[in-house]
């Protein structure tokens, strides 16, 4: 019965010991906090720039299972829509302007600290959140100037609104064509005008250099 | 049994909790406790890398200091992935910094089933290389799968699947490309069916497109062969033939079934009727043939081509209406060409032109009197009118044409109509600039910004002005850091236009700032050198005129192969770093060369005759630059020359046997140049000479030491300060006793210690063969007993070259050049015994001969031998010359180029010596004229120039020879 006993507690003592070896092992086990996912055009996309980008809202939510694969696609996206616009150079946003986006971005966060400390993850600053706000006034400026759609002809209004009736379905009845007129009109320009800027991107992705360091598996 | 499950969980949670990742914010604060650069699975100490790392042990870890220090790793070029791991360390962060080196890819291989049938791996890389380049990017293995991949499915393989593999290889780091093929089931032809109008039988049309069922279908190759099929219809007249496949997949996507749907369409005729048309412009006048189509549209388009082309020719009415006939099957379309009438300008009148003379318009317009007339050709003279006009200030001035036929009655109805052309001008207002606003510089004072605009008050006003100083704007704001700048500008108008008041309204944007320099590439470099040549350190703002700077000083160092200036985000959006990247060239060079010399040189045969002399001549060069990684350099340059031993040359020695060479000429020239001595903006240049050289009065030889000091003033203009000690033995002189000069006869050996400074303008284009630009000179050399010299004198050399590309020529470039050389000596006793054993005190002002100025052979007056020319006061009665204290040559040369490296010249040279600077007299000059081949080499022009005296003089007592004949290298100046 003591020898059991004895057994018992030696048991004991082995799982213990290779508990706090595995917990010890696994408390150091080092852990990527940043590297290189891509470089566009000459410029690194890293993946503190992922975290920033995802934790500030600077990019649309990412649809899709792998979010850093998402996101890093619209900011490979985004380098090399800048290298455009800083080649035509299109108007520079006012500081009220910048201003309007830097308040936008602070709203997104319940205290100071919280955006204090999103920042400090991502190893970016204020100045640098600003720079890069302006940087995104400065590509829509520039697609304003160049994505200019002229407005649908009736035609095109009416195939719009035959394509895409859930567009246009209020509590489960279909609003009569001449009722949703206006609408169709927006919608149909704002879906124009995105598969011309998204041919465009498409464009330059093919002629660009761009290397994409970051595959899921790896 | 129940502990030890309570055991099994608690281990669960422990090591769950140990698998948990951490937060980045659970690092970030944490003080650093190592950082350690992991290179392929080695620690590495190597400082180029430890330098750009940001983080420090003991340092609170930042993530900004992270993303720097991986944006600086990766930007030096070497790596291809840099990953930062950190881990907890007893509360504190262990960091790592793992650097996957950049592994070129040197061999790309094929795995799998790459014999699968039609798979052809030769193809399949010879794709990959066009794509992507001999040695894709490991990084880029993805894409070039895919590529593949795509490859494959054009052969057949809907499914294929390619995966990469990259095999790395170290010391050196390389990679092979393994691309392992997974082409899958391939996909065959299944039925194929024939739909409208083919020409041939079915299977005819099969064989022509290479198509048989259970084939591999392959979509690129078939469109190949319909594409080939088409065009061979077209030939054949059918241009609306057309082929259009279509495939449905069945039996798990293993079957195509095809669809042919042929159009044939009617055989075409093309027929020209009417006038003529050139053969040669049918085709392109009207493309049916090479559009594929005949539609309506293409029709009207070829007539309105053709009468647009026989307009520009002067036929002003003429017309070529097309009609389009099908029968039987056949489309006949006939153009109908009506020439009409030539119209030719008789005159052209330019009135209204108040403010612009026409014989400043004139050289713009295109339509010629006499020349055919046509609308599009006064369409654009009226517009060059008014753009004239518009940049003179005239906003709103207008050209109004006036056409006027004026056929002569009863005049052949074949000749062509005269044409009075009358061009009114109506000029407007002209619009002066009022005042001129600046808005929007908050950062950089107007006054600073105003010269740049260029713009002044009172001065025509034009659009090309103001978007000039828009630009000028810009890049001064690009030069302050501003790169992303923008300038709005607004004419400002008045209502009648005679007055604009510019606003030009500048839109900053964030300056930017350097804030780190990277420097990299350098081995033997030291990094002091070339921080030495940036115009730009850390905290300066990044200006693109400072790195453009940058860029020109570091490839003038002449020290590096190629050099890369380039800057990169991180961190701030307004700071970036700048990496400098050199690639150092071999620090030893060596050269060598060899060639001849062949020149008219004075003989003694009982008095100075002229022989054309060859000698053959040879040069080594060794050199050692960047010594101590400094820029310094040291050059050891040696030539040598052989004469015949029967030569003049050699006259007072024991004569060898003739047709052998002898050992005459010599040059030792040891060089050792430091830039930006004692970090000033001067150079450093020693030299030691050894020397023996031969004229044709004499021989000498001489050993030099000097020390000059030269700076650059501007880009065009620098100056120098030498000293210079030497020792000339004189020897082998061709003079009587009694001609030769007392210093000469004293001093055999004469020490002749001398400053020197020199100052030099020069804006040609090219040092050695000039097309454009100016060369000035002037250099000064005072030797004094002093400073340790045994004959002091004073000497200034003063040199003007011109160089110009003749208008209107093909590159035919004028050569001027004039020269004016002065000395004299400082006076001084000479004791000397006289015949009669009587001493004798002779105050002399001679220079030595080796000092004196010589004129005559291949790079002064080229009709004469060397040093051949000069008054009887400077040539011996035997005709050997004496040199002079004076000493004026003019040259000019016109320099053609004739066929690829073949150039020709033709010269007029003139110049002369004078006993003394004061007997220089313009009136004395004698001249030669000449013409002479050029042959572009790599080591220079190789010339050949044949000069004529003008007038030939008798000379110790005989007529000098006509011509001089000169093979050298090298432009004569």
């Amino acid at each position: 019965m003591q020898s059991h006993g004895r057994l018992r507690i030696l048991h004991l003592a082995f799982c213990i010991g290779v508990a706090i070896a595995i917990a010890s092992a696994s408390v150091c086990a080092a852990e990527i906090i940043d590297r290189v996912l891509a470089v566009a055009s000459g410029e690194l996309i890293m993946l503190s720039d992922v975290t920033a980008a995802r934790d500030l809202g600077l990019v649309p939510a990412p649809t899709g299972g792998d979010p850093i694969a998402s996101i890093l696609s619209a900011l490979v996206d985004r380098e090399l829509i800048l290298v455009e616009v800083d080649r035509y150079a299109p108007p520079e946003p006012g500081a009220d302007a910048v201003d309007r986006e830097v308040q936008a971005v602070r709203a997104r966060f319940a205290t100071p600290e919280a955006l204090a400390a999103a920042l400090s993850r991502s190893g970016i600053d204020e100045n640098h959140l600003r720079g890069r706000l302006r940087e995104d006034l400065r590509i829509r400026a520039y697609e304003d100037q160049r994505f200019i759609v002229s407005a649908p002809t009736d035609d095109e209004l009416g195939r719009y609104y035959r394509d895409h009736p859930q567009a246009f379905t209020r509590q489960g009845a279909l609003v009569p064509f001449d009722a949703a007129r206006a609408d169709i009109a927006r919608l149909a320009s704002e879906d124009r005008r995105k598969t011309l800027i998204a041919d465009w991107v498409a464009g330059l992705r093919r002629r660009a250099d761009v290397t994409v360091l970051y595959l899921p598996s790896r | 049994m129940r502990s030890a499950r309570r055991l099994i969980a608690t281990m669960g949670l422990v090591l769950a909790a140990g698998m948990a990742h951490a937060d980045v914010a659970d690092y970030v604060g944490k003080p650093i406790a190592s950082v350690r650069l992991v290179l392929e699975g080695r620690d590495t100490t190597d400082p180029a890398l430890l330098q750009v790392v940001e983080t420090r042990a003991g340092t609170p870890l930042s993530m900004a200091q992270v993303r720097e220090s991986v944006a600086h790793l990766f930007s030096l070029g070497r790596f291809e992935d840099v990953r930062v791991d950190a881990a907890l360390d007893s509360g504190r962060v262990a960091l790592r910094y793992d650097l996957s080196p950049i592994h070129p890819v040197i061999k790309i291989e094929f795995a799998g089933d790459a014999r699968a049938p039609g798979v052809d791996q030769g193809s399949l890389r010879r794709a990959v290389v066009d794509r992507y380049g001999v040695s894709p990017p490991v990084g880029r293995a993805e894409d070039v799968a895919r590529f593949v991949a795509e490859a494959l499915q054009q052969r057949g393989y809907l499914h294929a699947a390619v995966r990469p593999r990259a095999e790395l290889q170290h010391a050196p780091d390389r990679a092979t490309l393994v691309l392992t093929l997974e082409p899958g089931a391939r996909t065959h032809i299944g039925t194929v069916d024939i739909t409208g109008t083919p020409d041939v039988p079915r299977a005819e049309l099969l064989s022509h497109l290479h198509l048989q069922p259970r084939d591999a279908y392959e979509r690129d190759a078939l469109a190949g062969f319909i594409a080939r099929y088409i065009d061979r219809l077209r030939k054949r007249g059918y241009y609306e033939a057309k082929i259009t496949p279509s495939a449905t997949l069945a039996a798990g996507d293993r079957v195509a079934n095809l669809t042919l749907d042929v159009a044939r369409g009617p055989h075409m005729r093309v027929v020209f009727v009417g006038d003529p048309l050139p053969a040669d412009q049918r085709t392109e006048l009207v493309p049916i043939e090479r559009e594929g189509s005949a539609d309506e549209d293409l029709l009207e388009d070829s007539s309105n081509r053709i009468e647009e082309y026989l307009r520009g020719q002067g036929y002003r009415d003429a017309a070529a209406p097309h009609a389009r006939v099908e029968s039987n099957g056949e489309l006949l379309v006939t153009f109908t060409v009506k020439k009409g009438r030539q119209y030719r300008v008789e005159h052209i009148v330019v009135s209204g032109n108040t403010s612009i003379p026409l014989a400043e318009l004139e050289p713009n317009l295109r339509l010629r009197d006499g020349q055919p007339f046509s609308d599009a050709r006064l369409d654009t003279d009226l517009s060059v009118i008014e753009a004239l006009y518009h940049r003179r200030g005239f906003a709103t001035a207008k050209a109004q044409p006036s056409i006027q036929p004026r056929p002569a009655a009863g005049a052949d109805l074949s000749a062509p109509v005269p044409v009075l052309v009358e061009i009114a001008v109506r000029e407007g207002a002209r619009t002066v600039v009022g005042t001129v606003e600046l808005r929007g510089n908050r950062s950089v004072p107007e006054a600073t910004l105003r010269p740049a605009v260029g713009l002044q008050a009172g001065q025509p006003y034009t659009d090309a002005q103001l978007a000039s100083a828009s630009e000028a704007l810009q890049q001064q704001y690009a030069n302050l850091g501003y790169q992303n700048a923008t300038v709005d500008v607004s004419p400002g108008f008045n209502a009648d236009f005679t007055r604009a008041d510019p606003v030009l309204t500048v839109h900053e944007g964030p300056r930017l700032f350097v804030d780190h320099v990277i420097i990299v590439g350098n081995v033997r470099t030291s990094t002091g050198t070339i921080e030495r040549e940036l115009q730009f350190k850390p905290g300066d703002p990044l200006g693109v005129g400072v790195v453009d700077e940058s860029q020109r000083r570091l490839a003038s160092l002449g020290l590096f192969r190629s050099t890369r200036i380039t800057e990169f985000r991180h961190g701030d959006e307004n700071s970036r770093d700048v990496l400098v990247a050199v690639e150092e060239a071999p620090a030893t060079t060596i050269g060598y060369g060899g060639g001849g010399e062949v020149r008219l040189r004075l003989a003694q045969n009982g008095g100075a005759v002229q022989k054309l002399e060859f000698a053959p001549r040879a040069s080594f060069q060794i050199g050692r630059r960047n010594l101590f990684g400094k820029n310094r350099s040291v050059n050891l340059f040696t030539s040598f020359s052989l004469y015949p031993s029967d030569s003049p040359v050699f006259l007072g020695q024991a004569a060898a046997s003739a047709g052998r060479f002898g050992f005459s000429e010599y040059r030792v020239l040891g060089t050792y140049r430091e830039p930006r001595v004692l970090n000033t903006s001067a150079d450093l240049l020693l030299t030691g000479t050894l020397e023996q050289q031969i004229r044709s009065s004499f021989n000498f030889a001489r050993r030099a030491a000097g020390v000059q000091v030269a700076r650059r003033l501007t880009r065009d203009i620098s100056a120098t300060v030498n000293y210079q000690i030497q020792r000339t033995k004189v020897f082998d002189q061709n003079i009587t006793t009694a001609d030769q000069l007392l210093i000469d006869r004293t001093f055999p050996q004469v020490r002749l210690s001398s400053f020197s400074t020199s100052l030099i303008r020069d804006t040609r284009d090219d040092a050695i063969a000039p097309s454009v630009g100016g060369y000035l000179s002037a250099n000064g050399q005072v030797a004094a007993r002093a400073i340790g010299s045994e004959v002091g004198f004073v000497k200034s050399f003063f040199t003007a070259q011109l160089f110009r590309t003749l208008p209107h020529t093909n590159r035919i470039v004028f050569a001027g050049d004039a020269r004016l050389g002065l000395a004299t000596g400082f006076p001084r006793d000479l004791v000397t015994t006289g015949a009669d054993g009587q001493i004798v005190i002779d105050e002399v002002r001679d220079l030595p001969v080796s000092e004196r100025f010589f004129a005559g052979g291949d790079t002064t007056v080229r009709g004469f031998a060397l040093d051949a020319l000069g008054r009887p006061d400077t040539i011996s009665p035997d005709g050997f010359p004496n040199g002079g204290n004076g000493l004026v040559i003019f040259n000019a040369e016109l320099r053609v180029p004739i066929w690829s490296a073949l150039g020709a010249v033709a010269f007029v040279d003139t110049g002369n010596v004078f006993s003394r600077a004061t007997d220089i007299d313009l009136a004395e000059l004698r001249s030669a004229v000449g013409v002479g081949v050029r042959i572009k080499s790599p080591v220079g022009p190789i010339r050949i120039d044949v000069g004529f005296k003008l007038h030939r003089e008798v000379i110790a007592g005989k007529l000098e020879g006509r011509t001089a004949l000169h093979i050298s290298f090298g432009q004569a100046f």
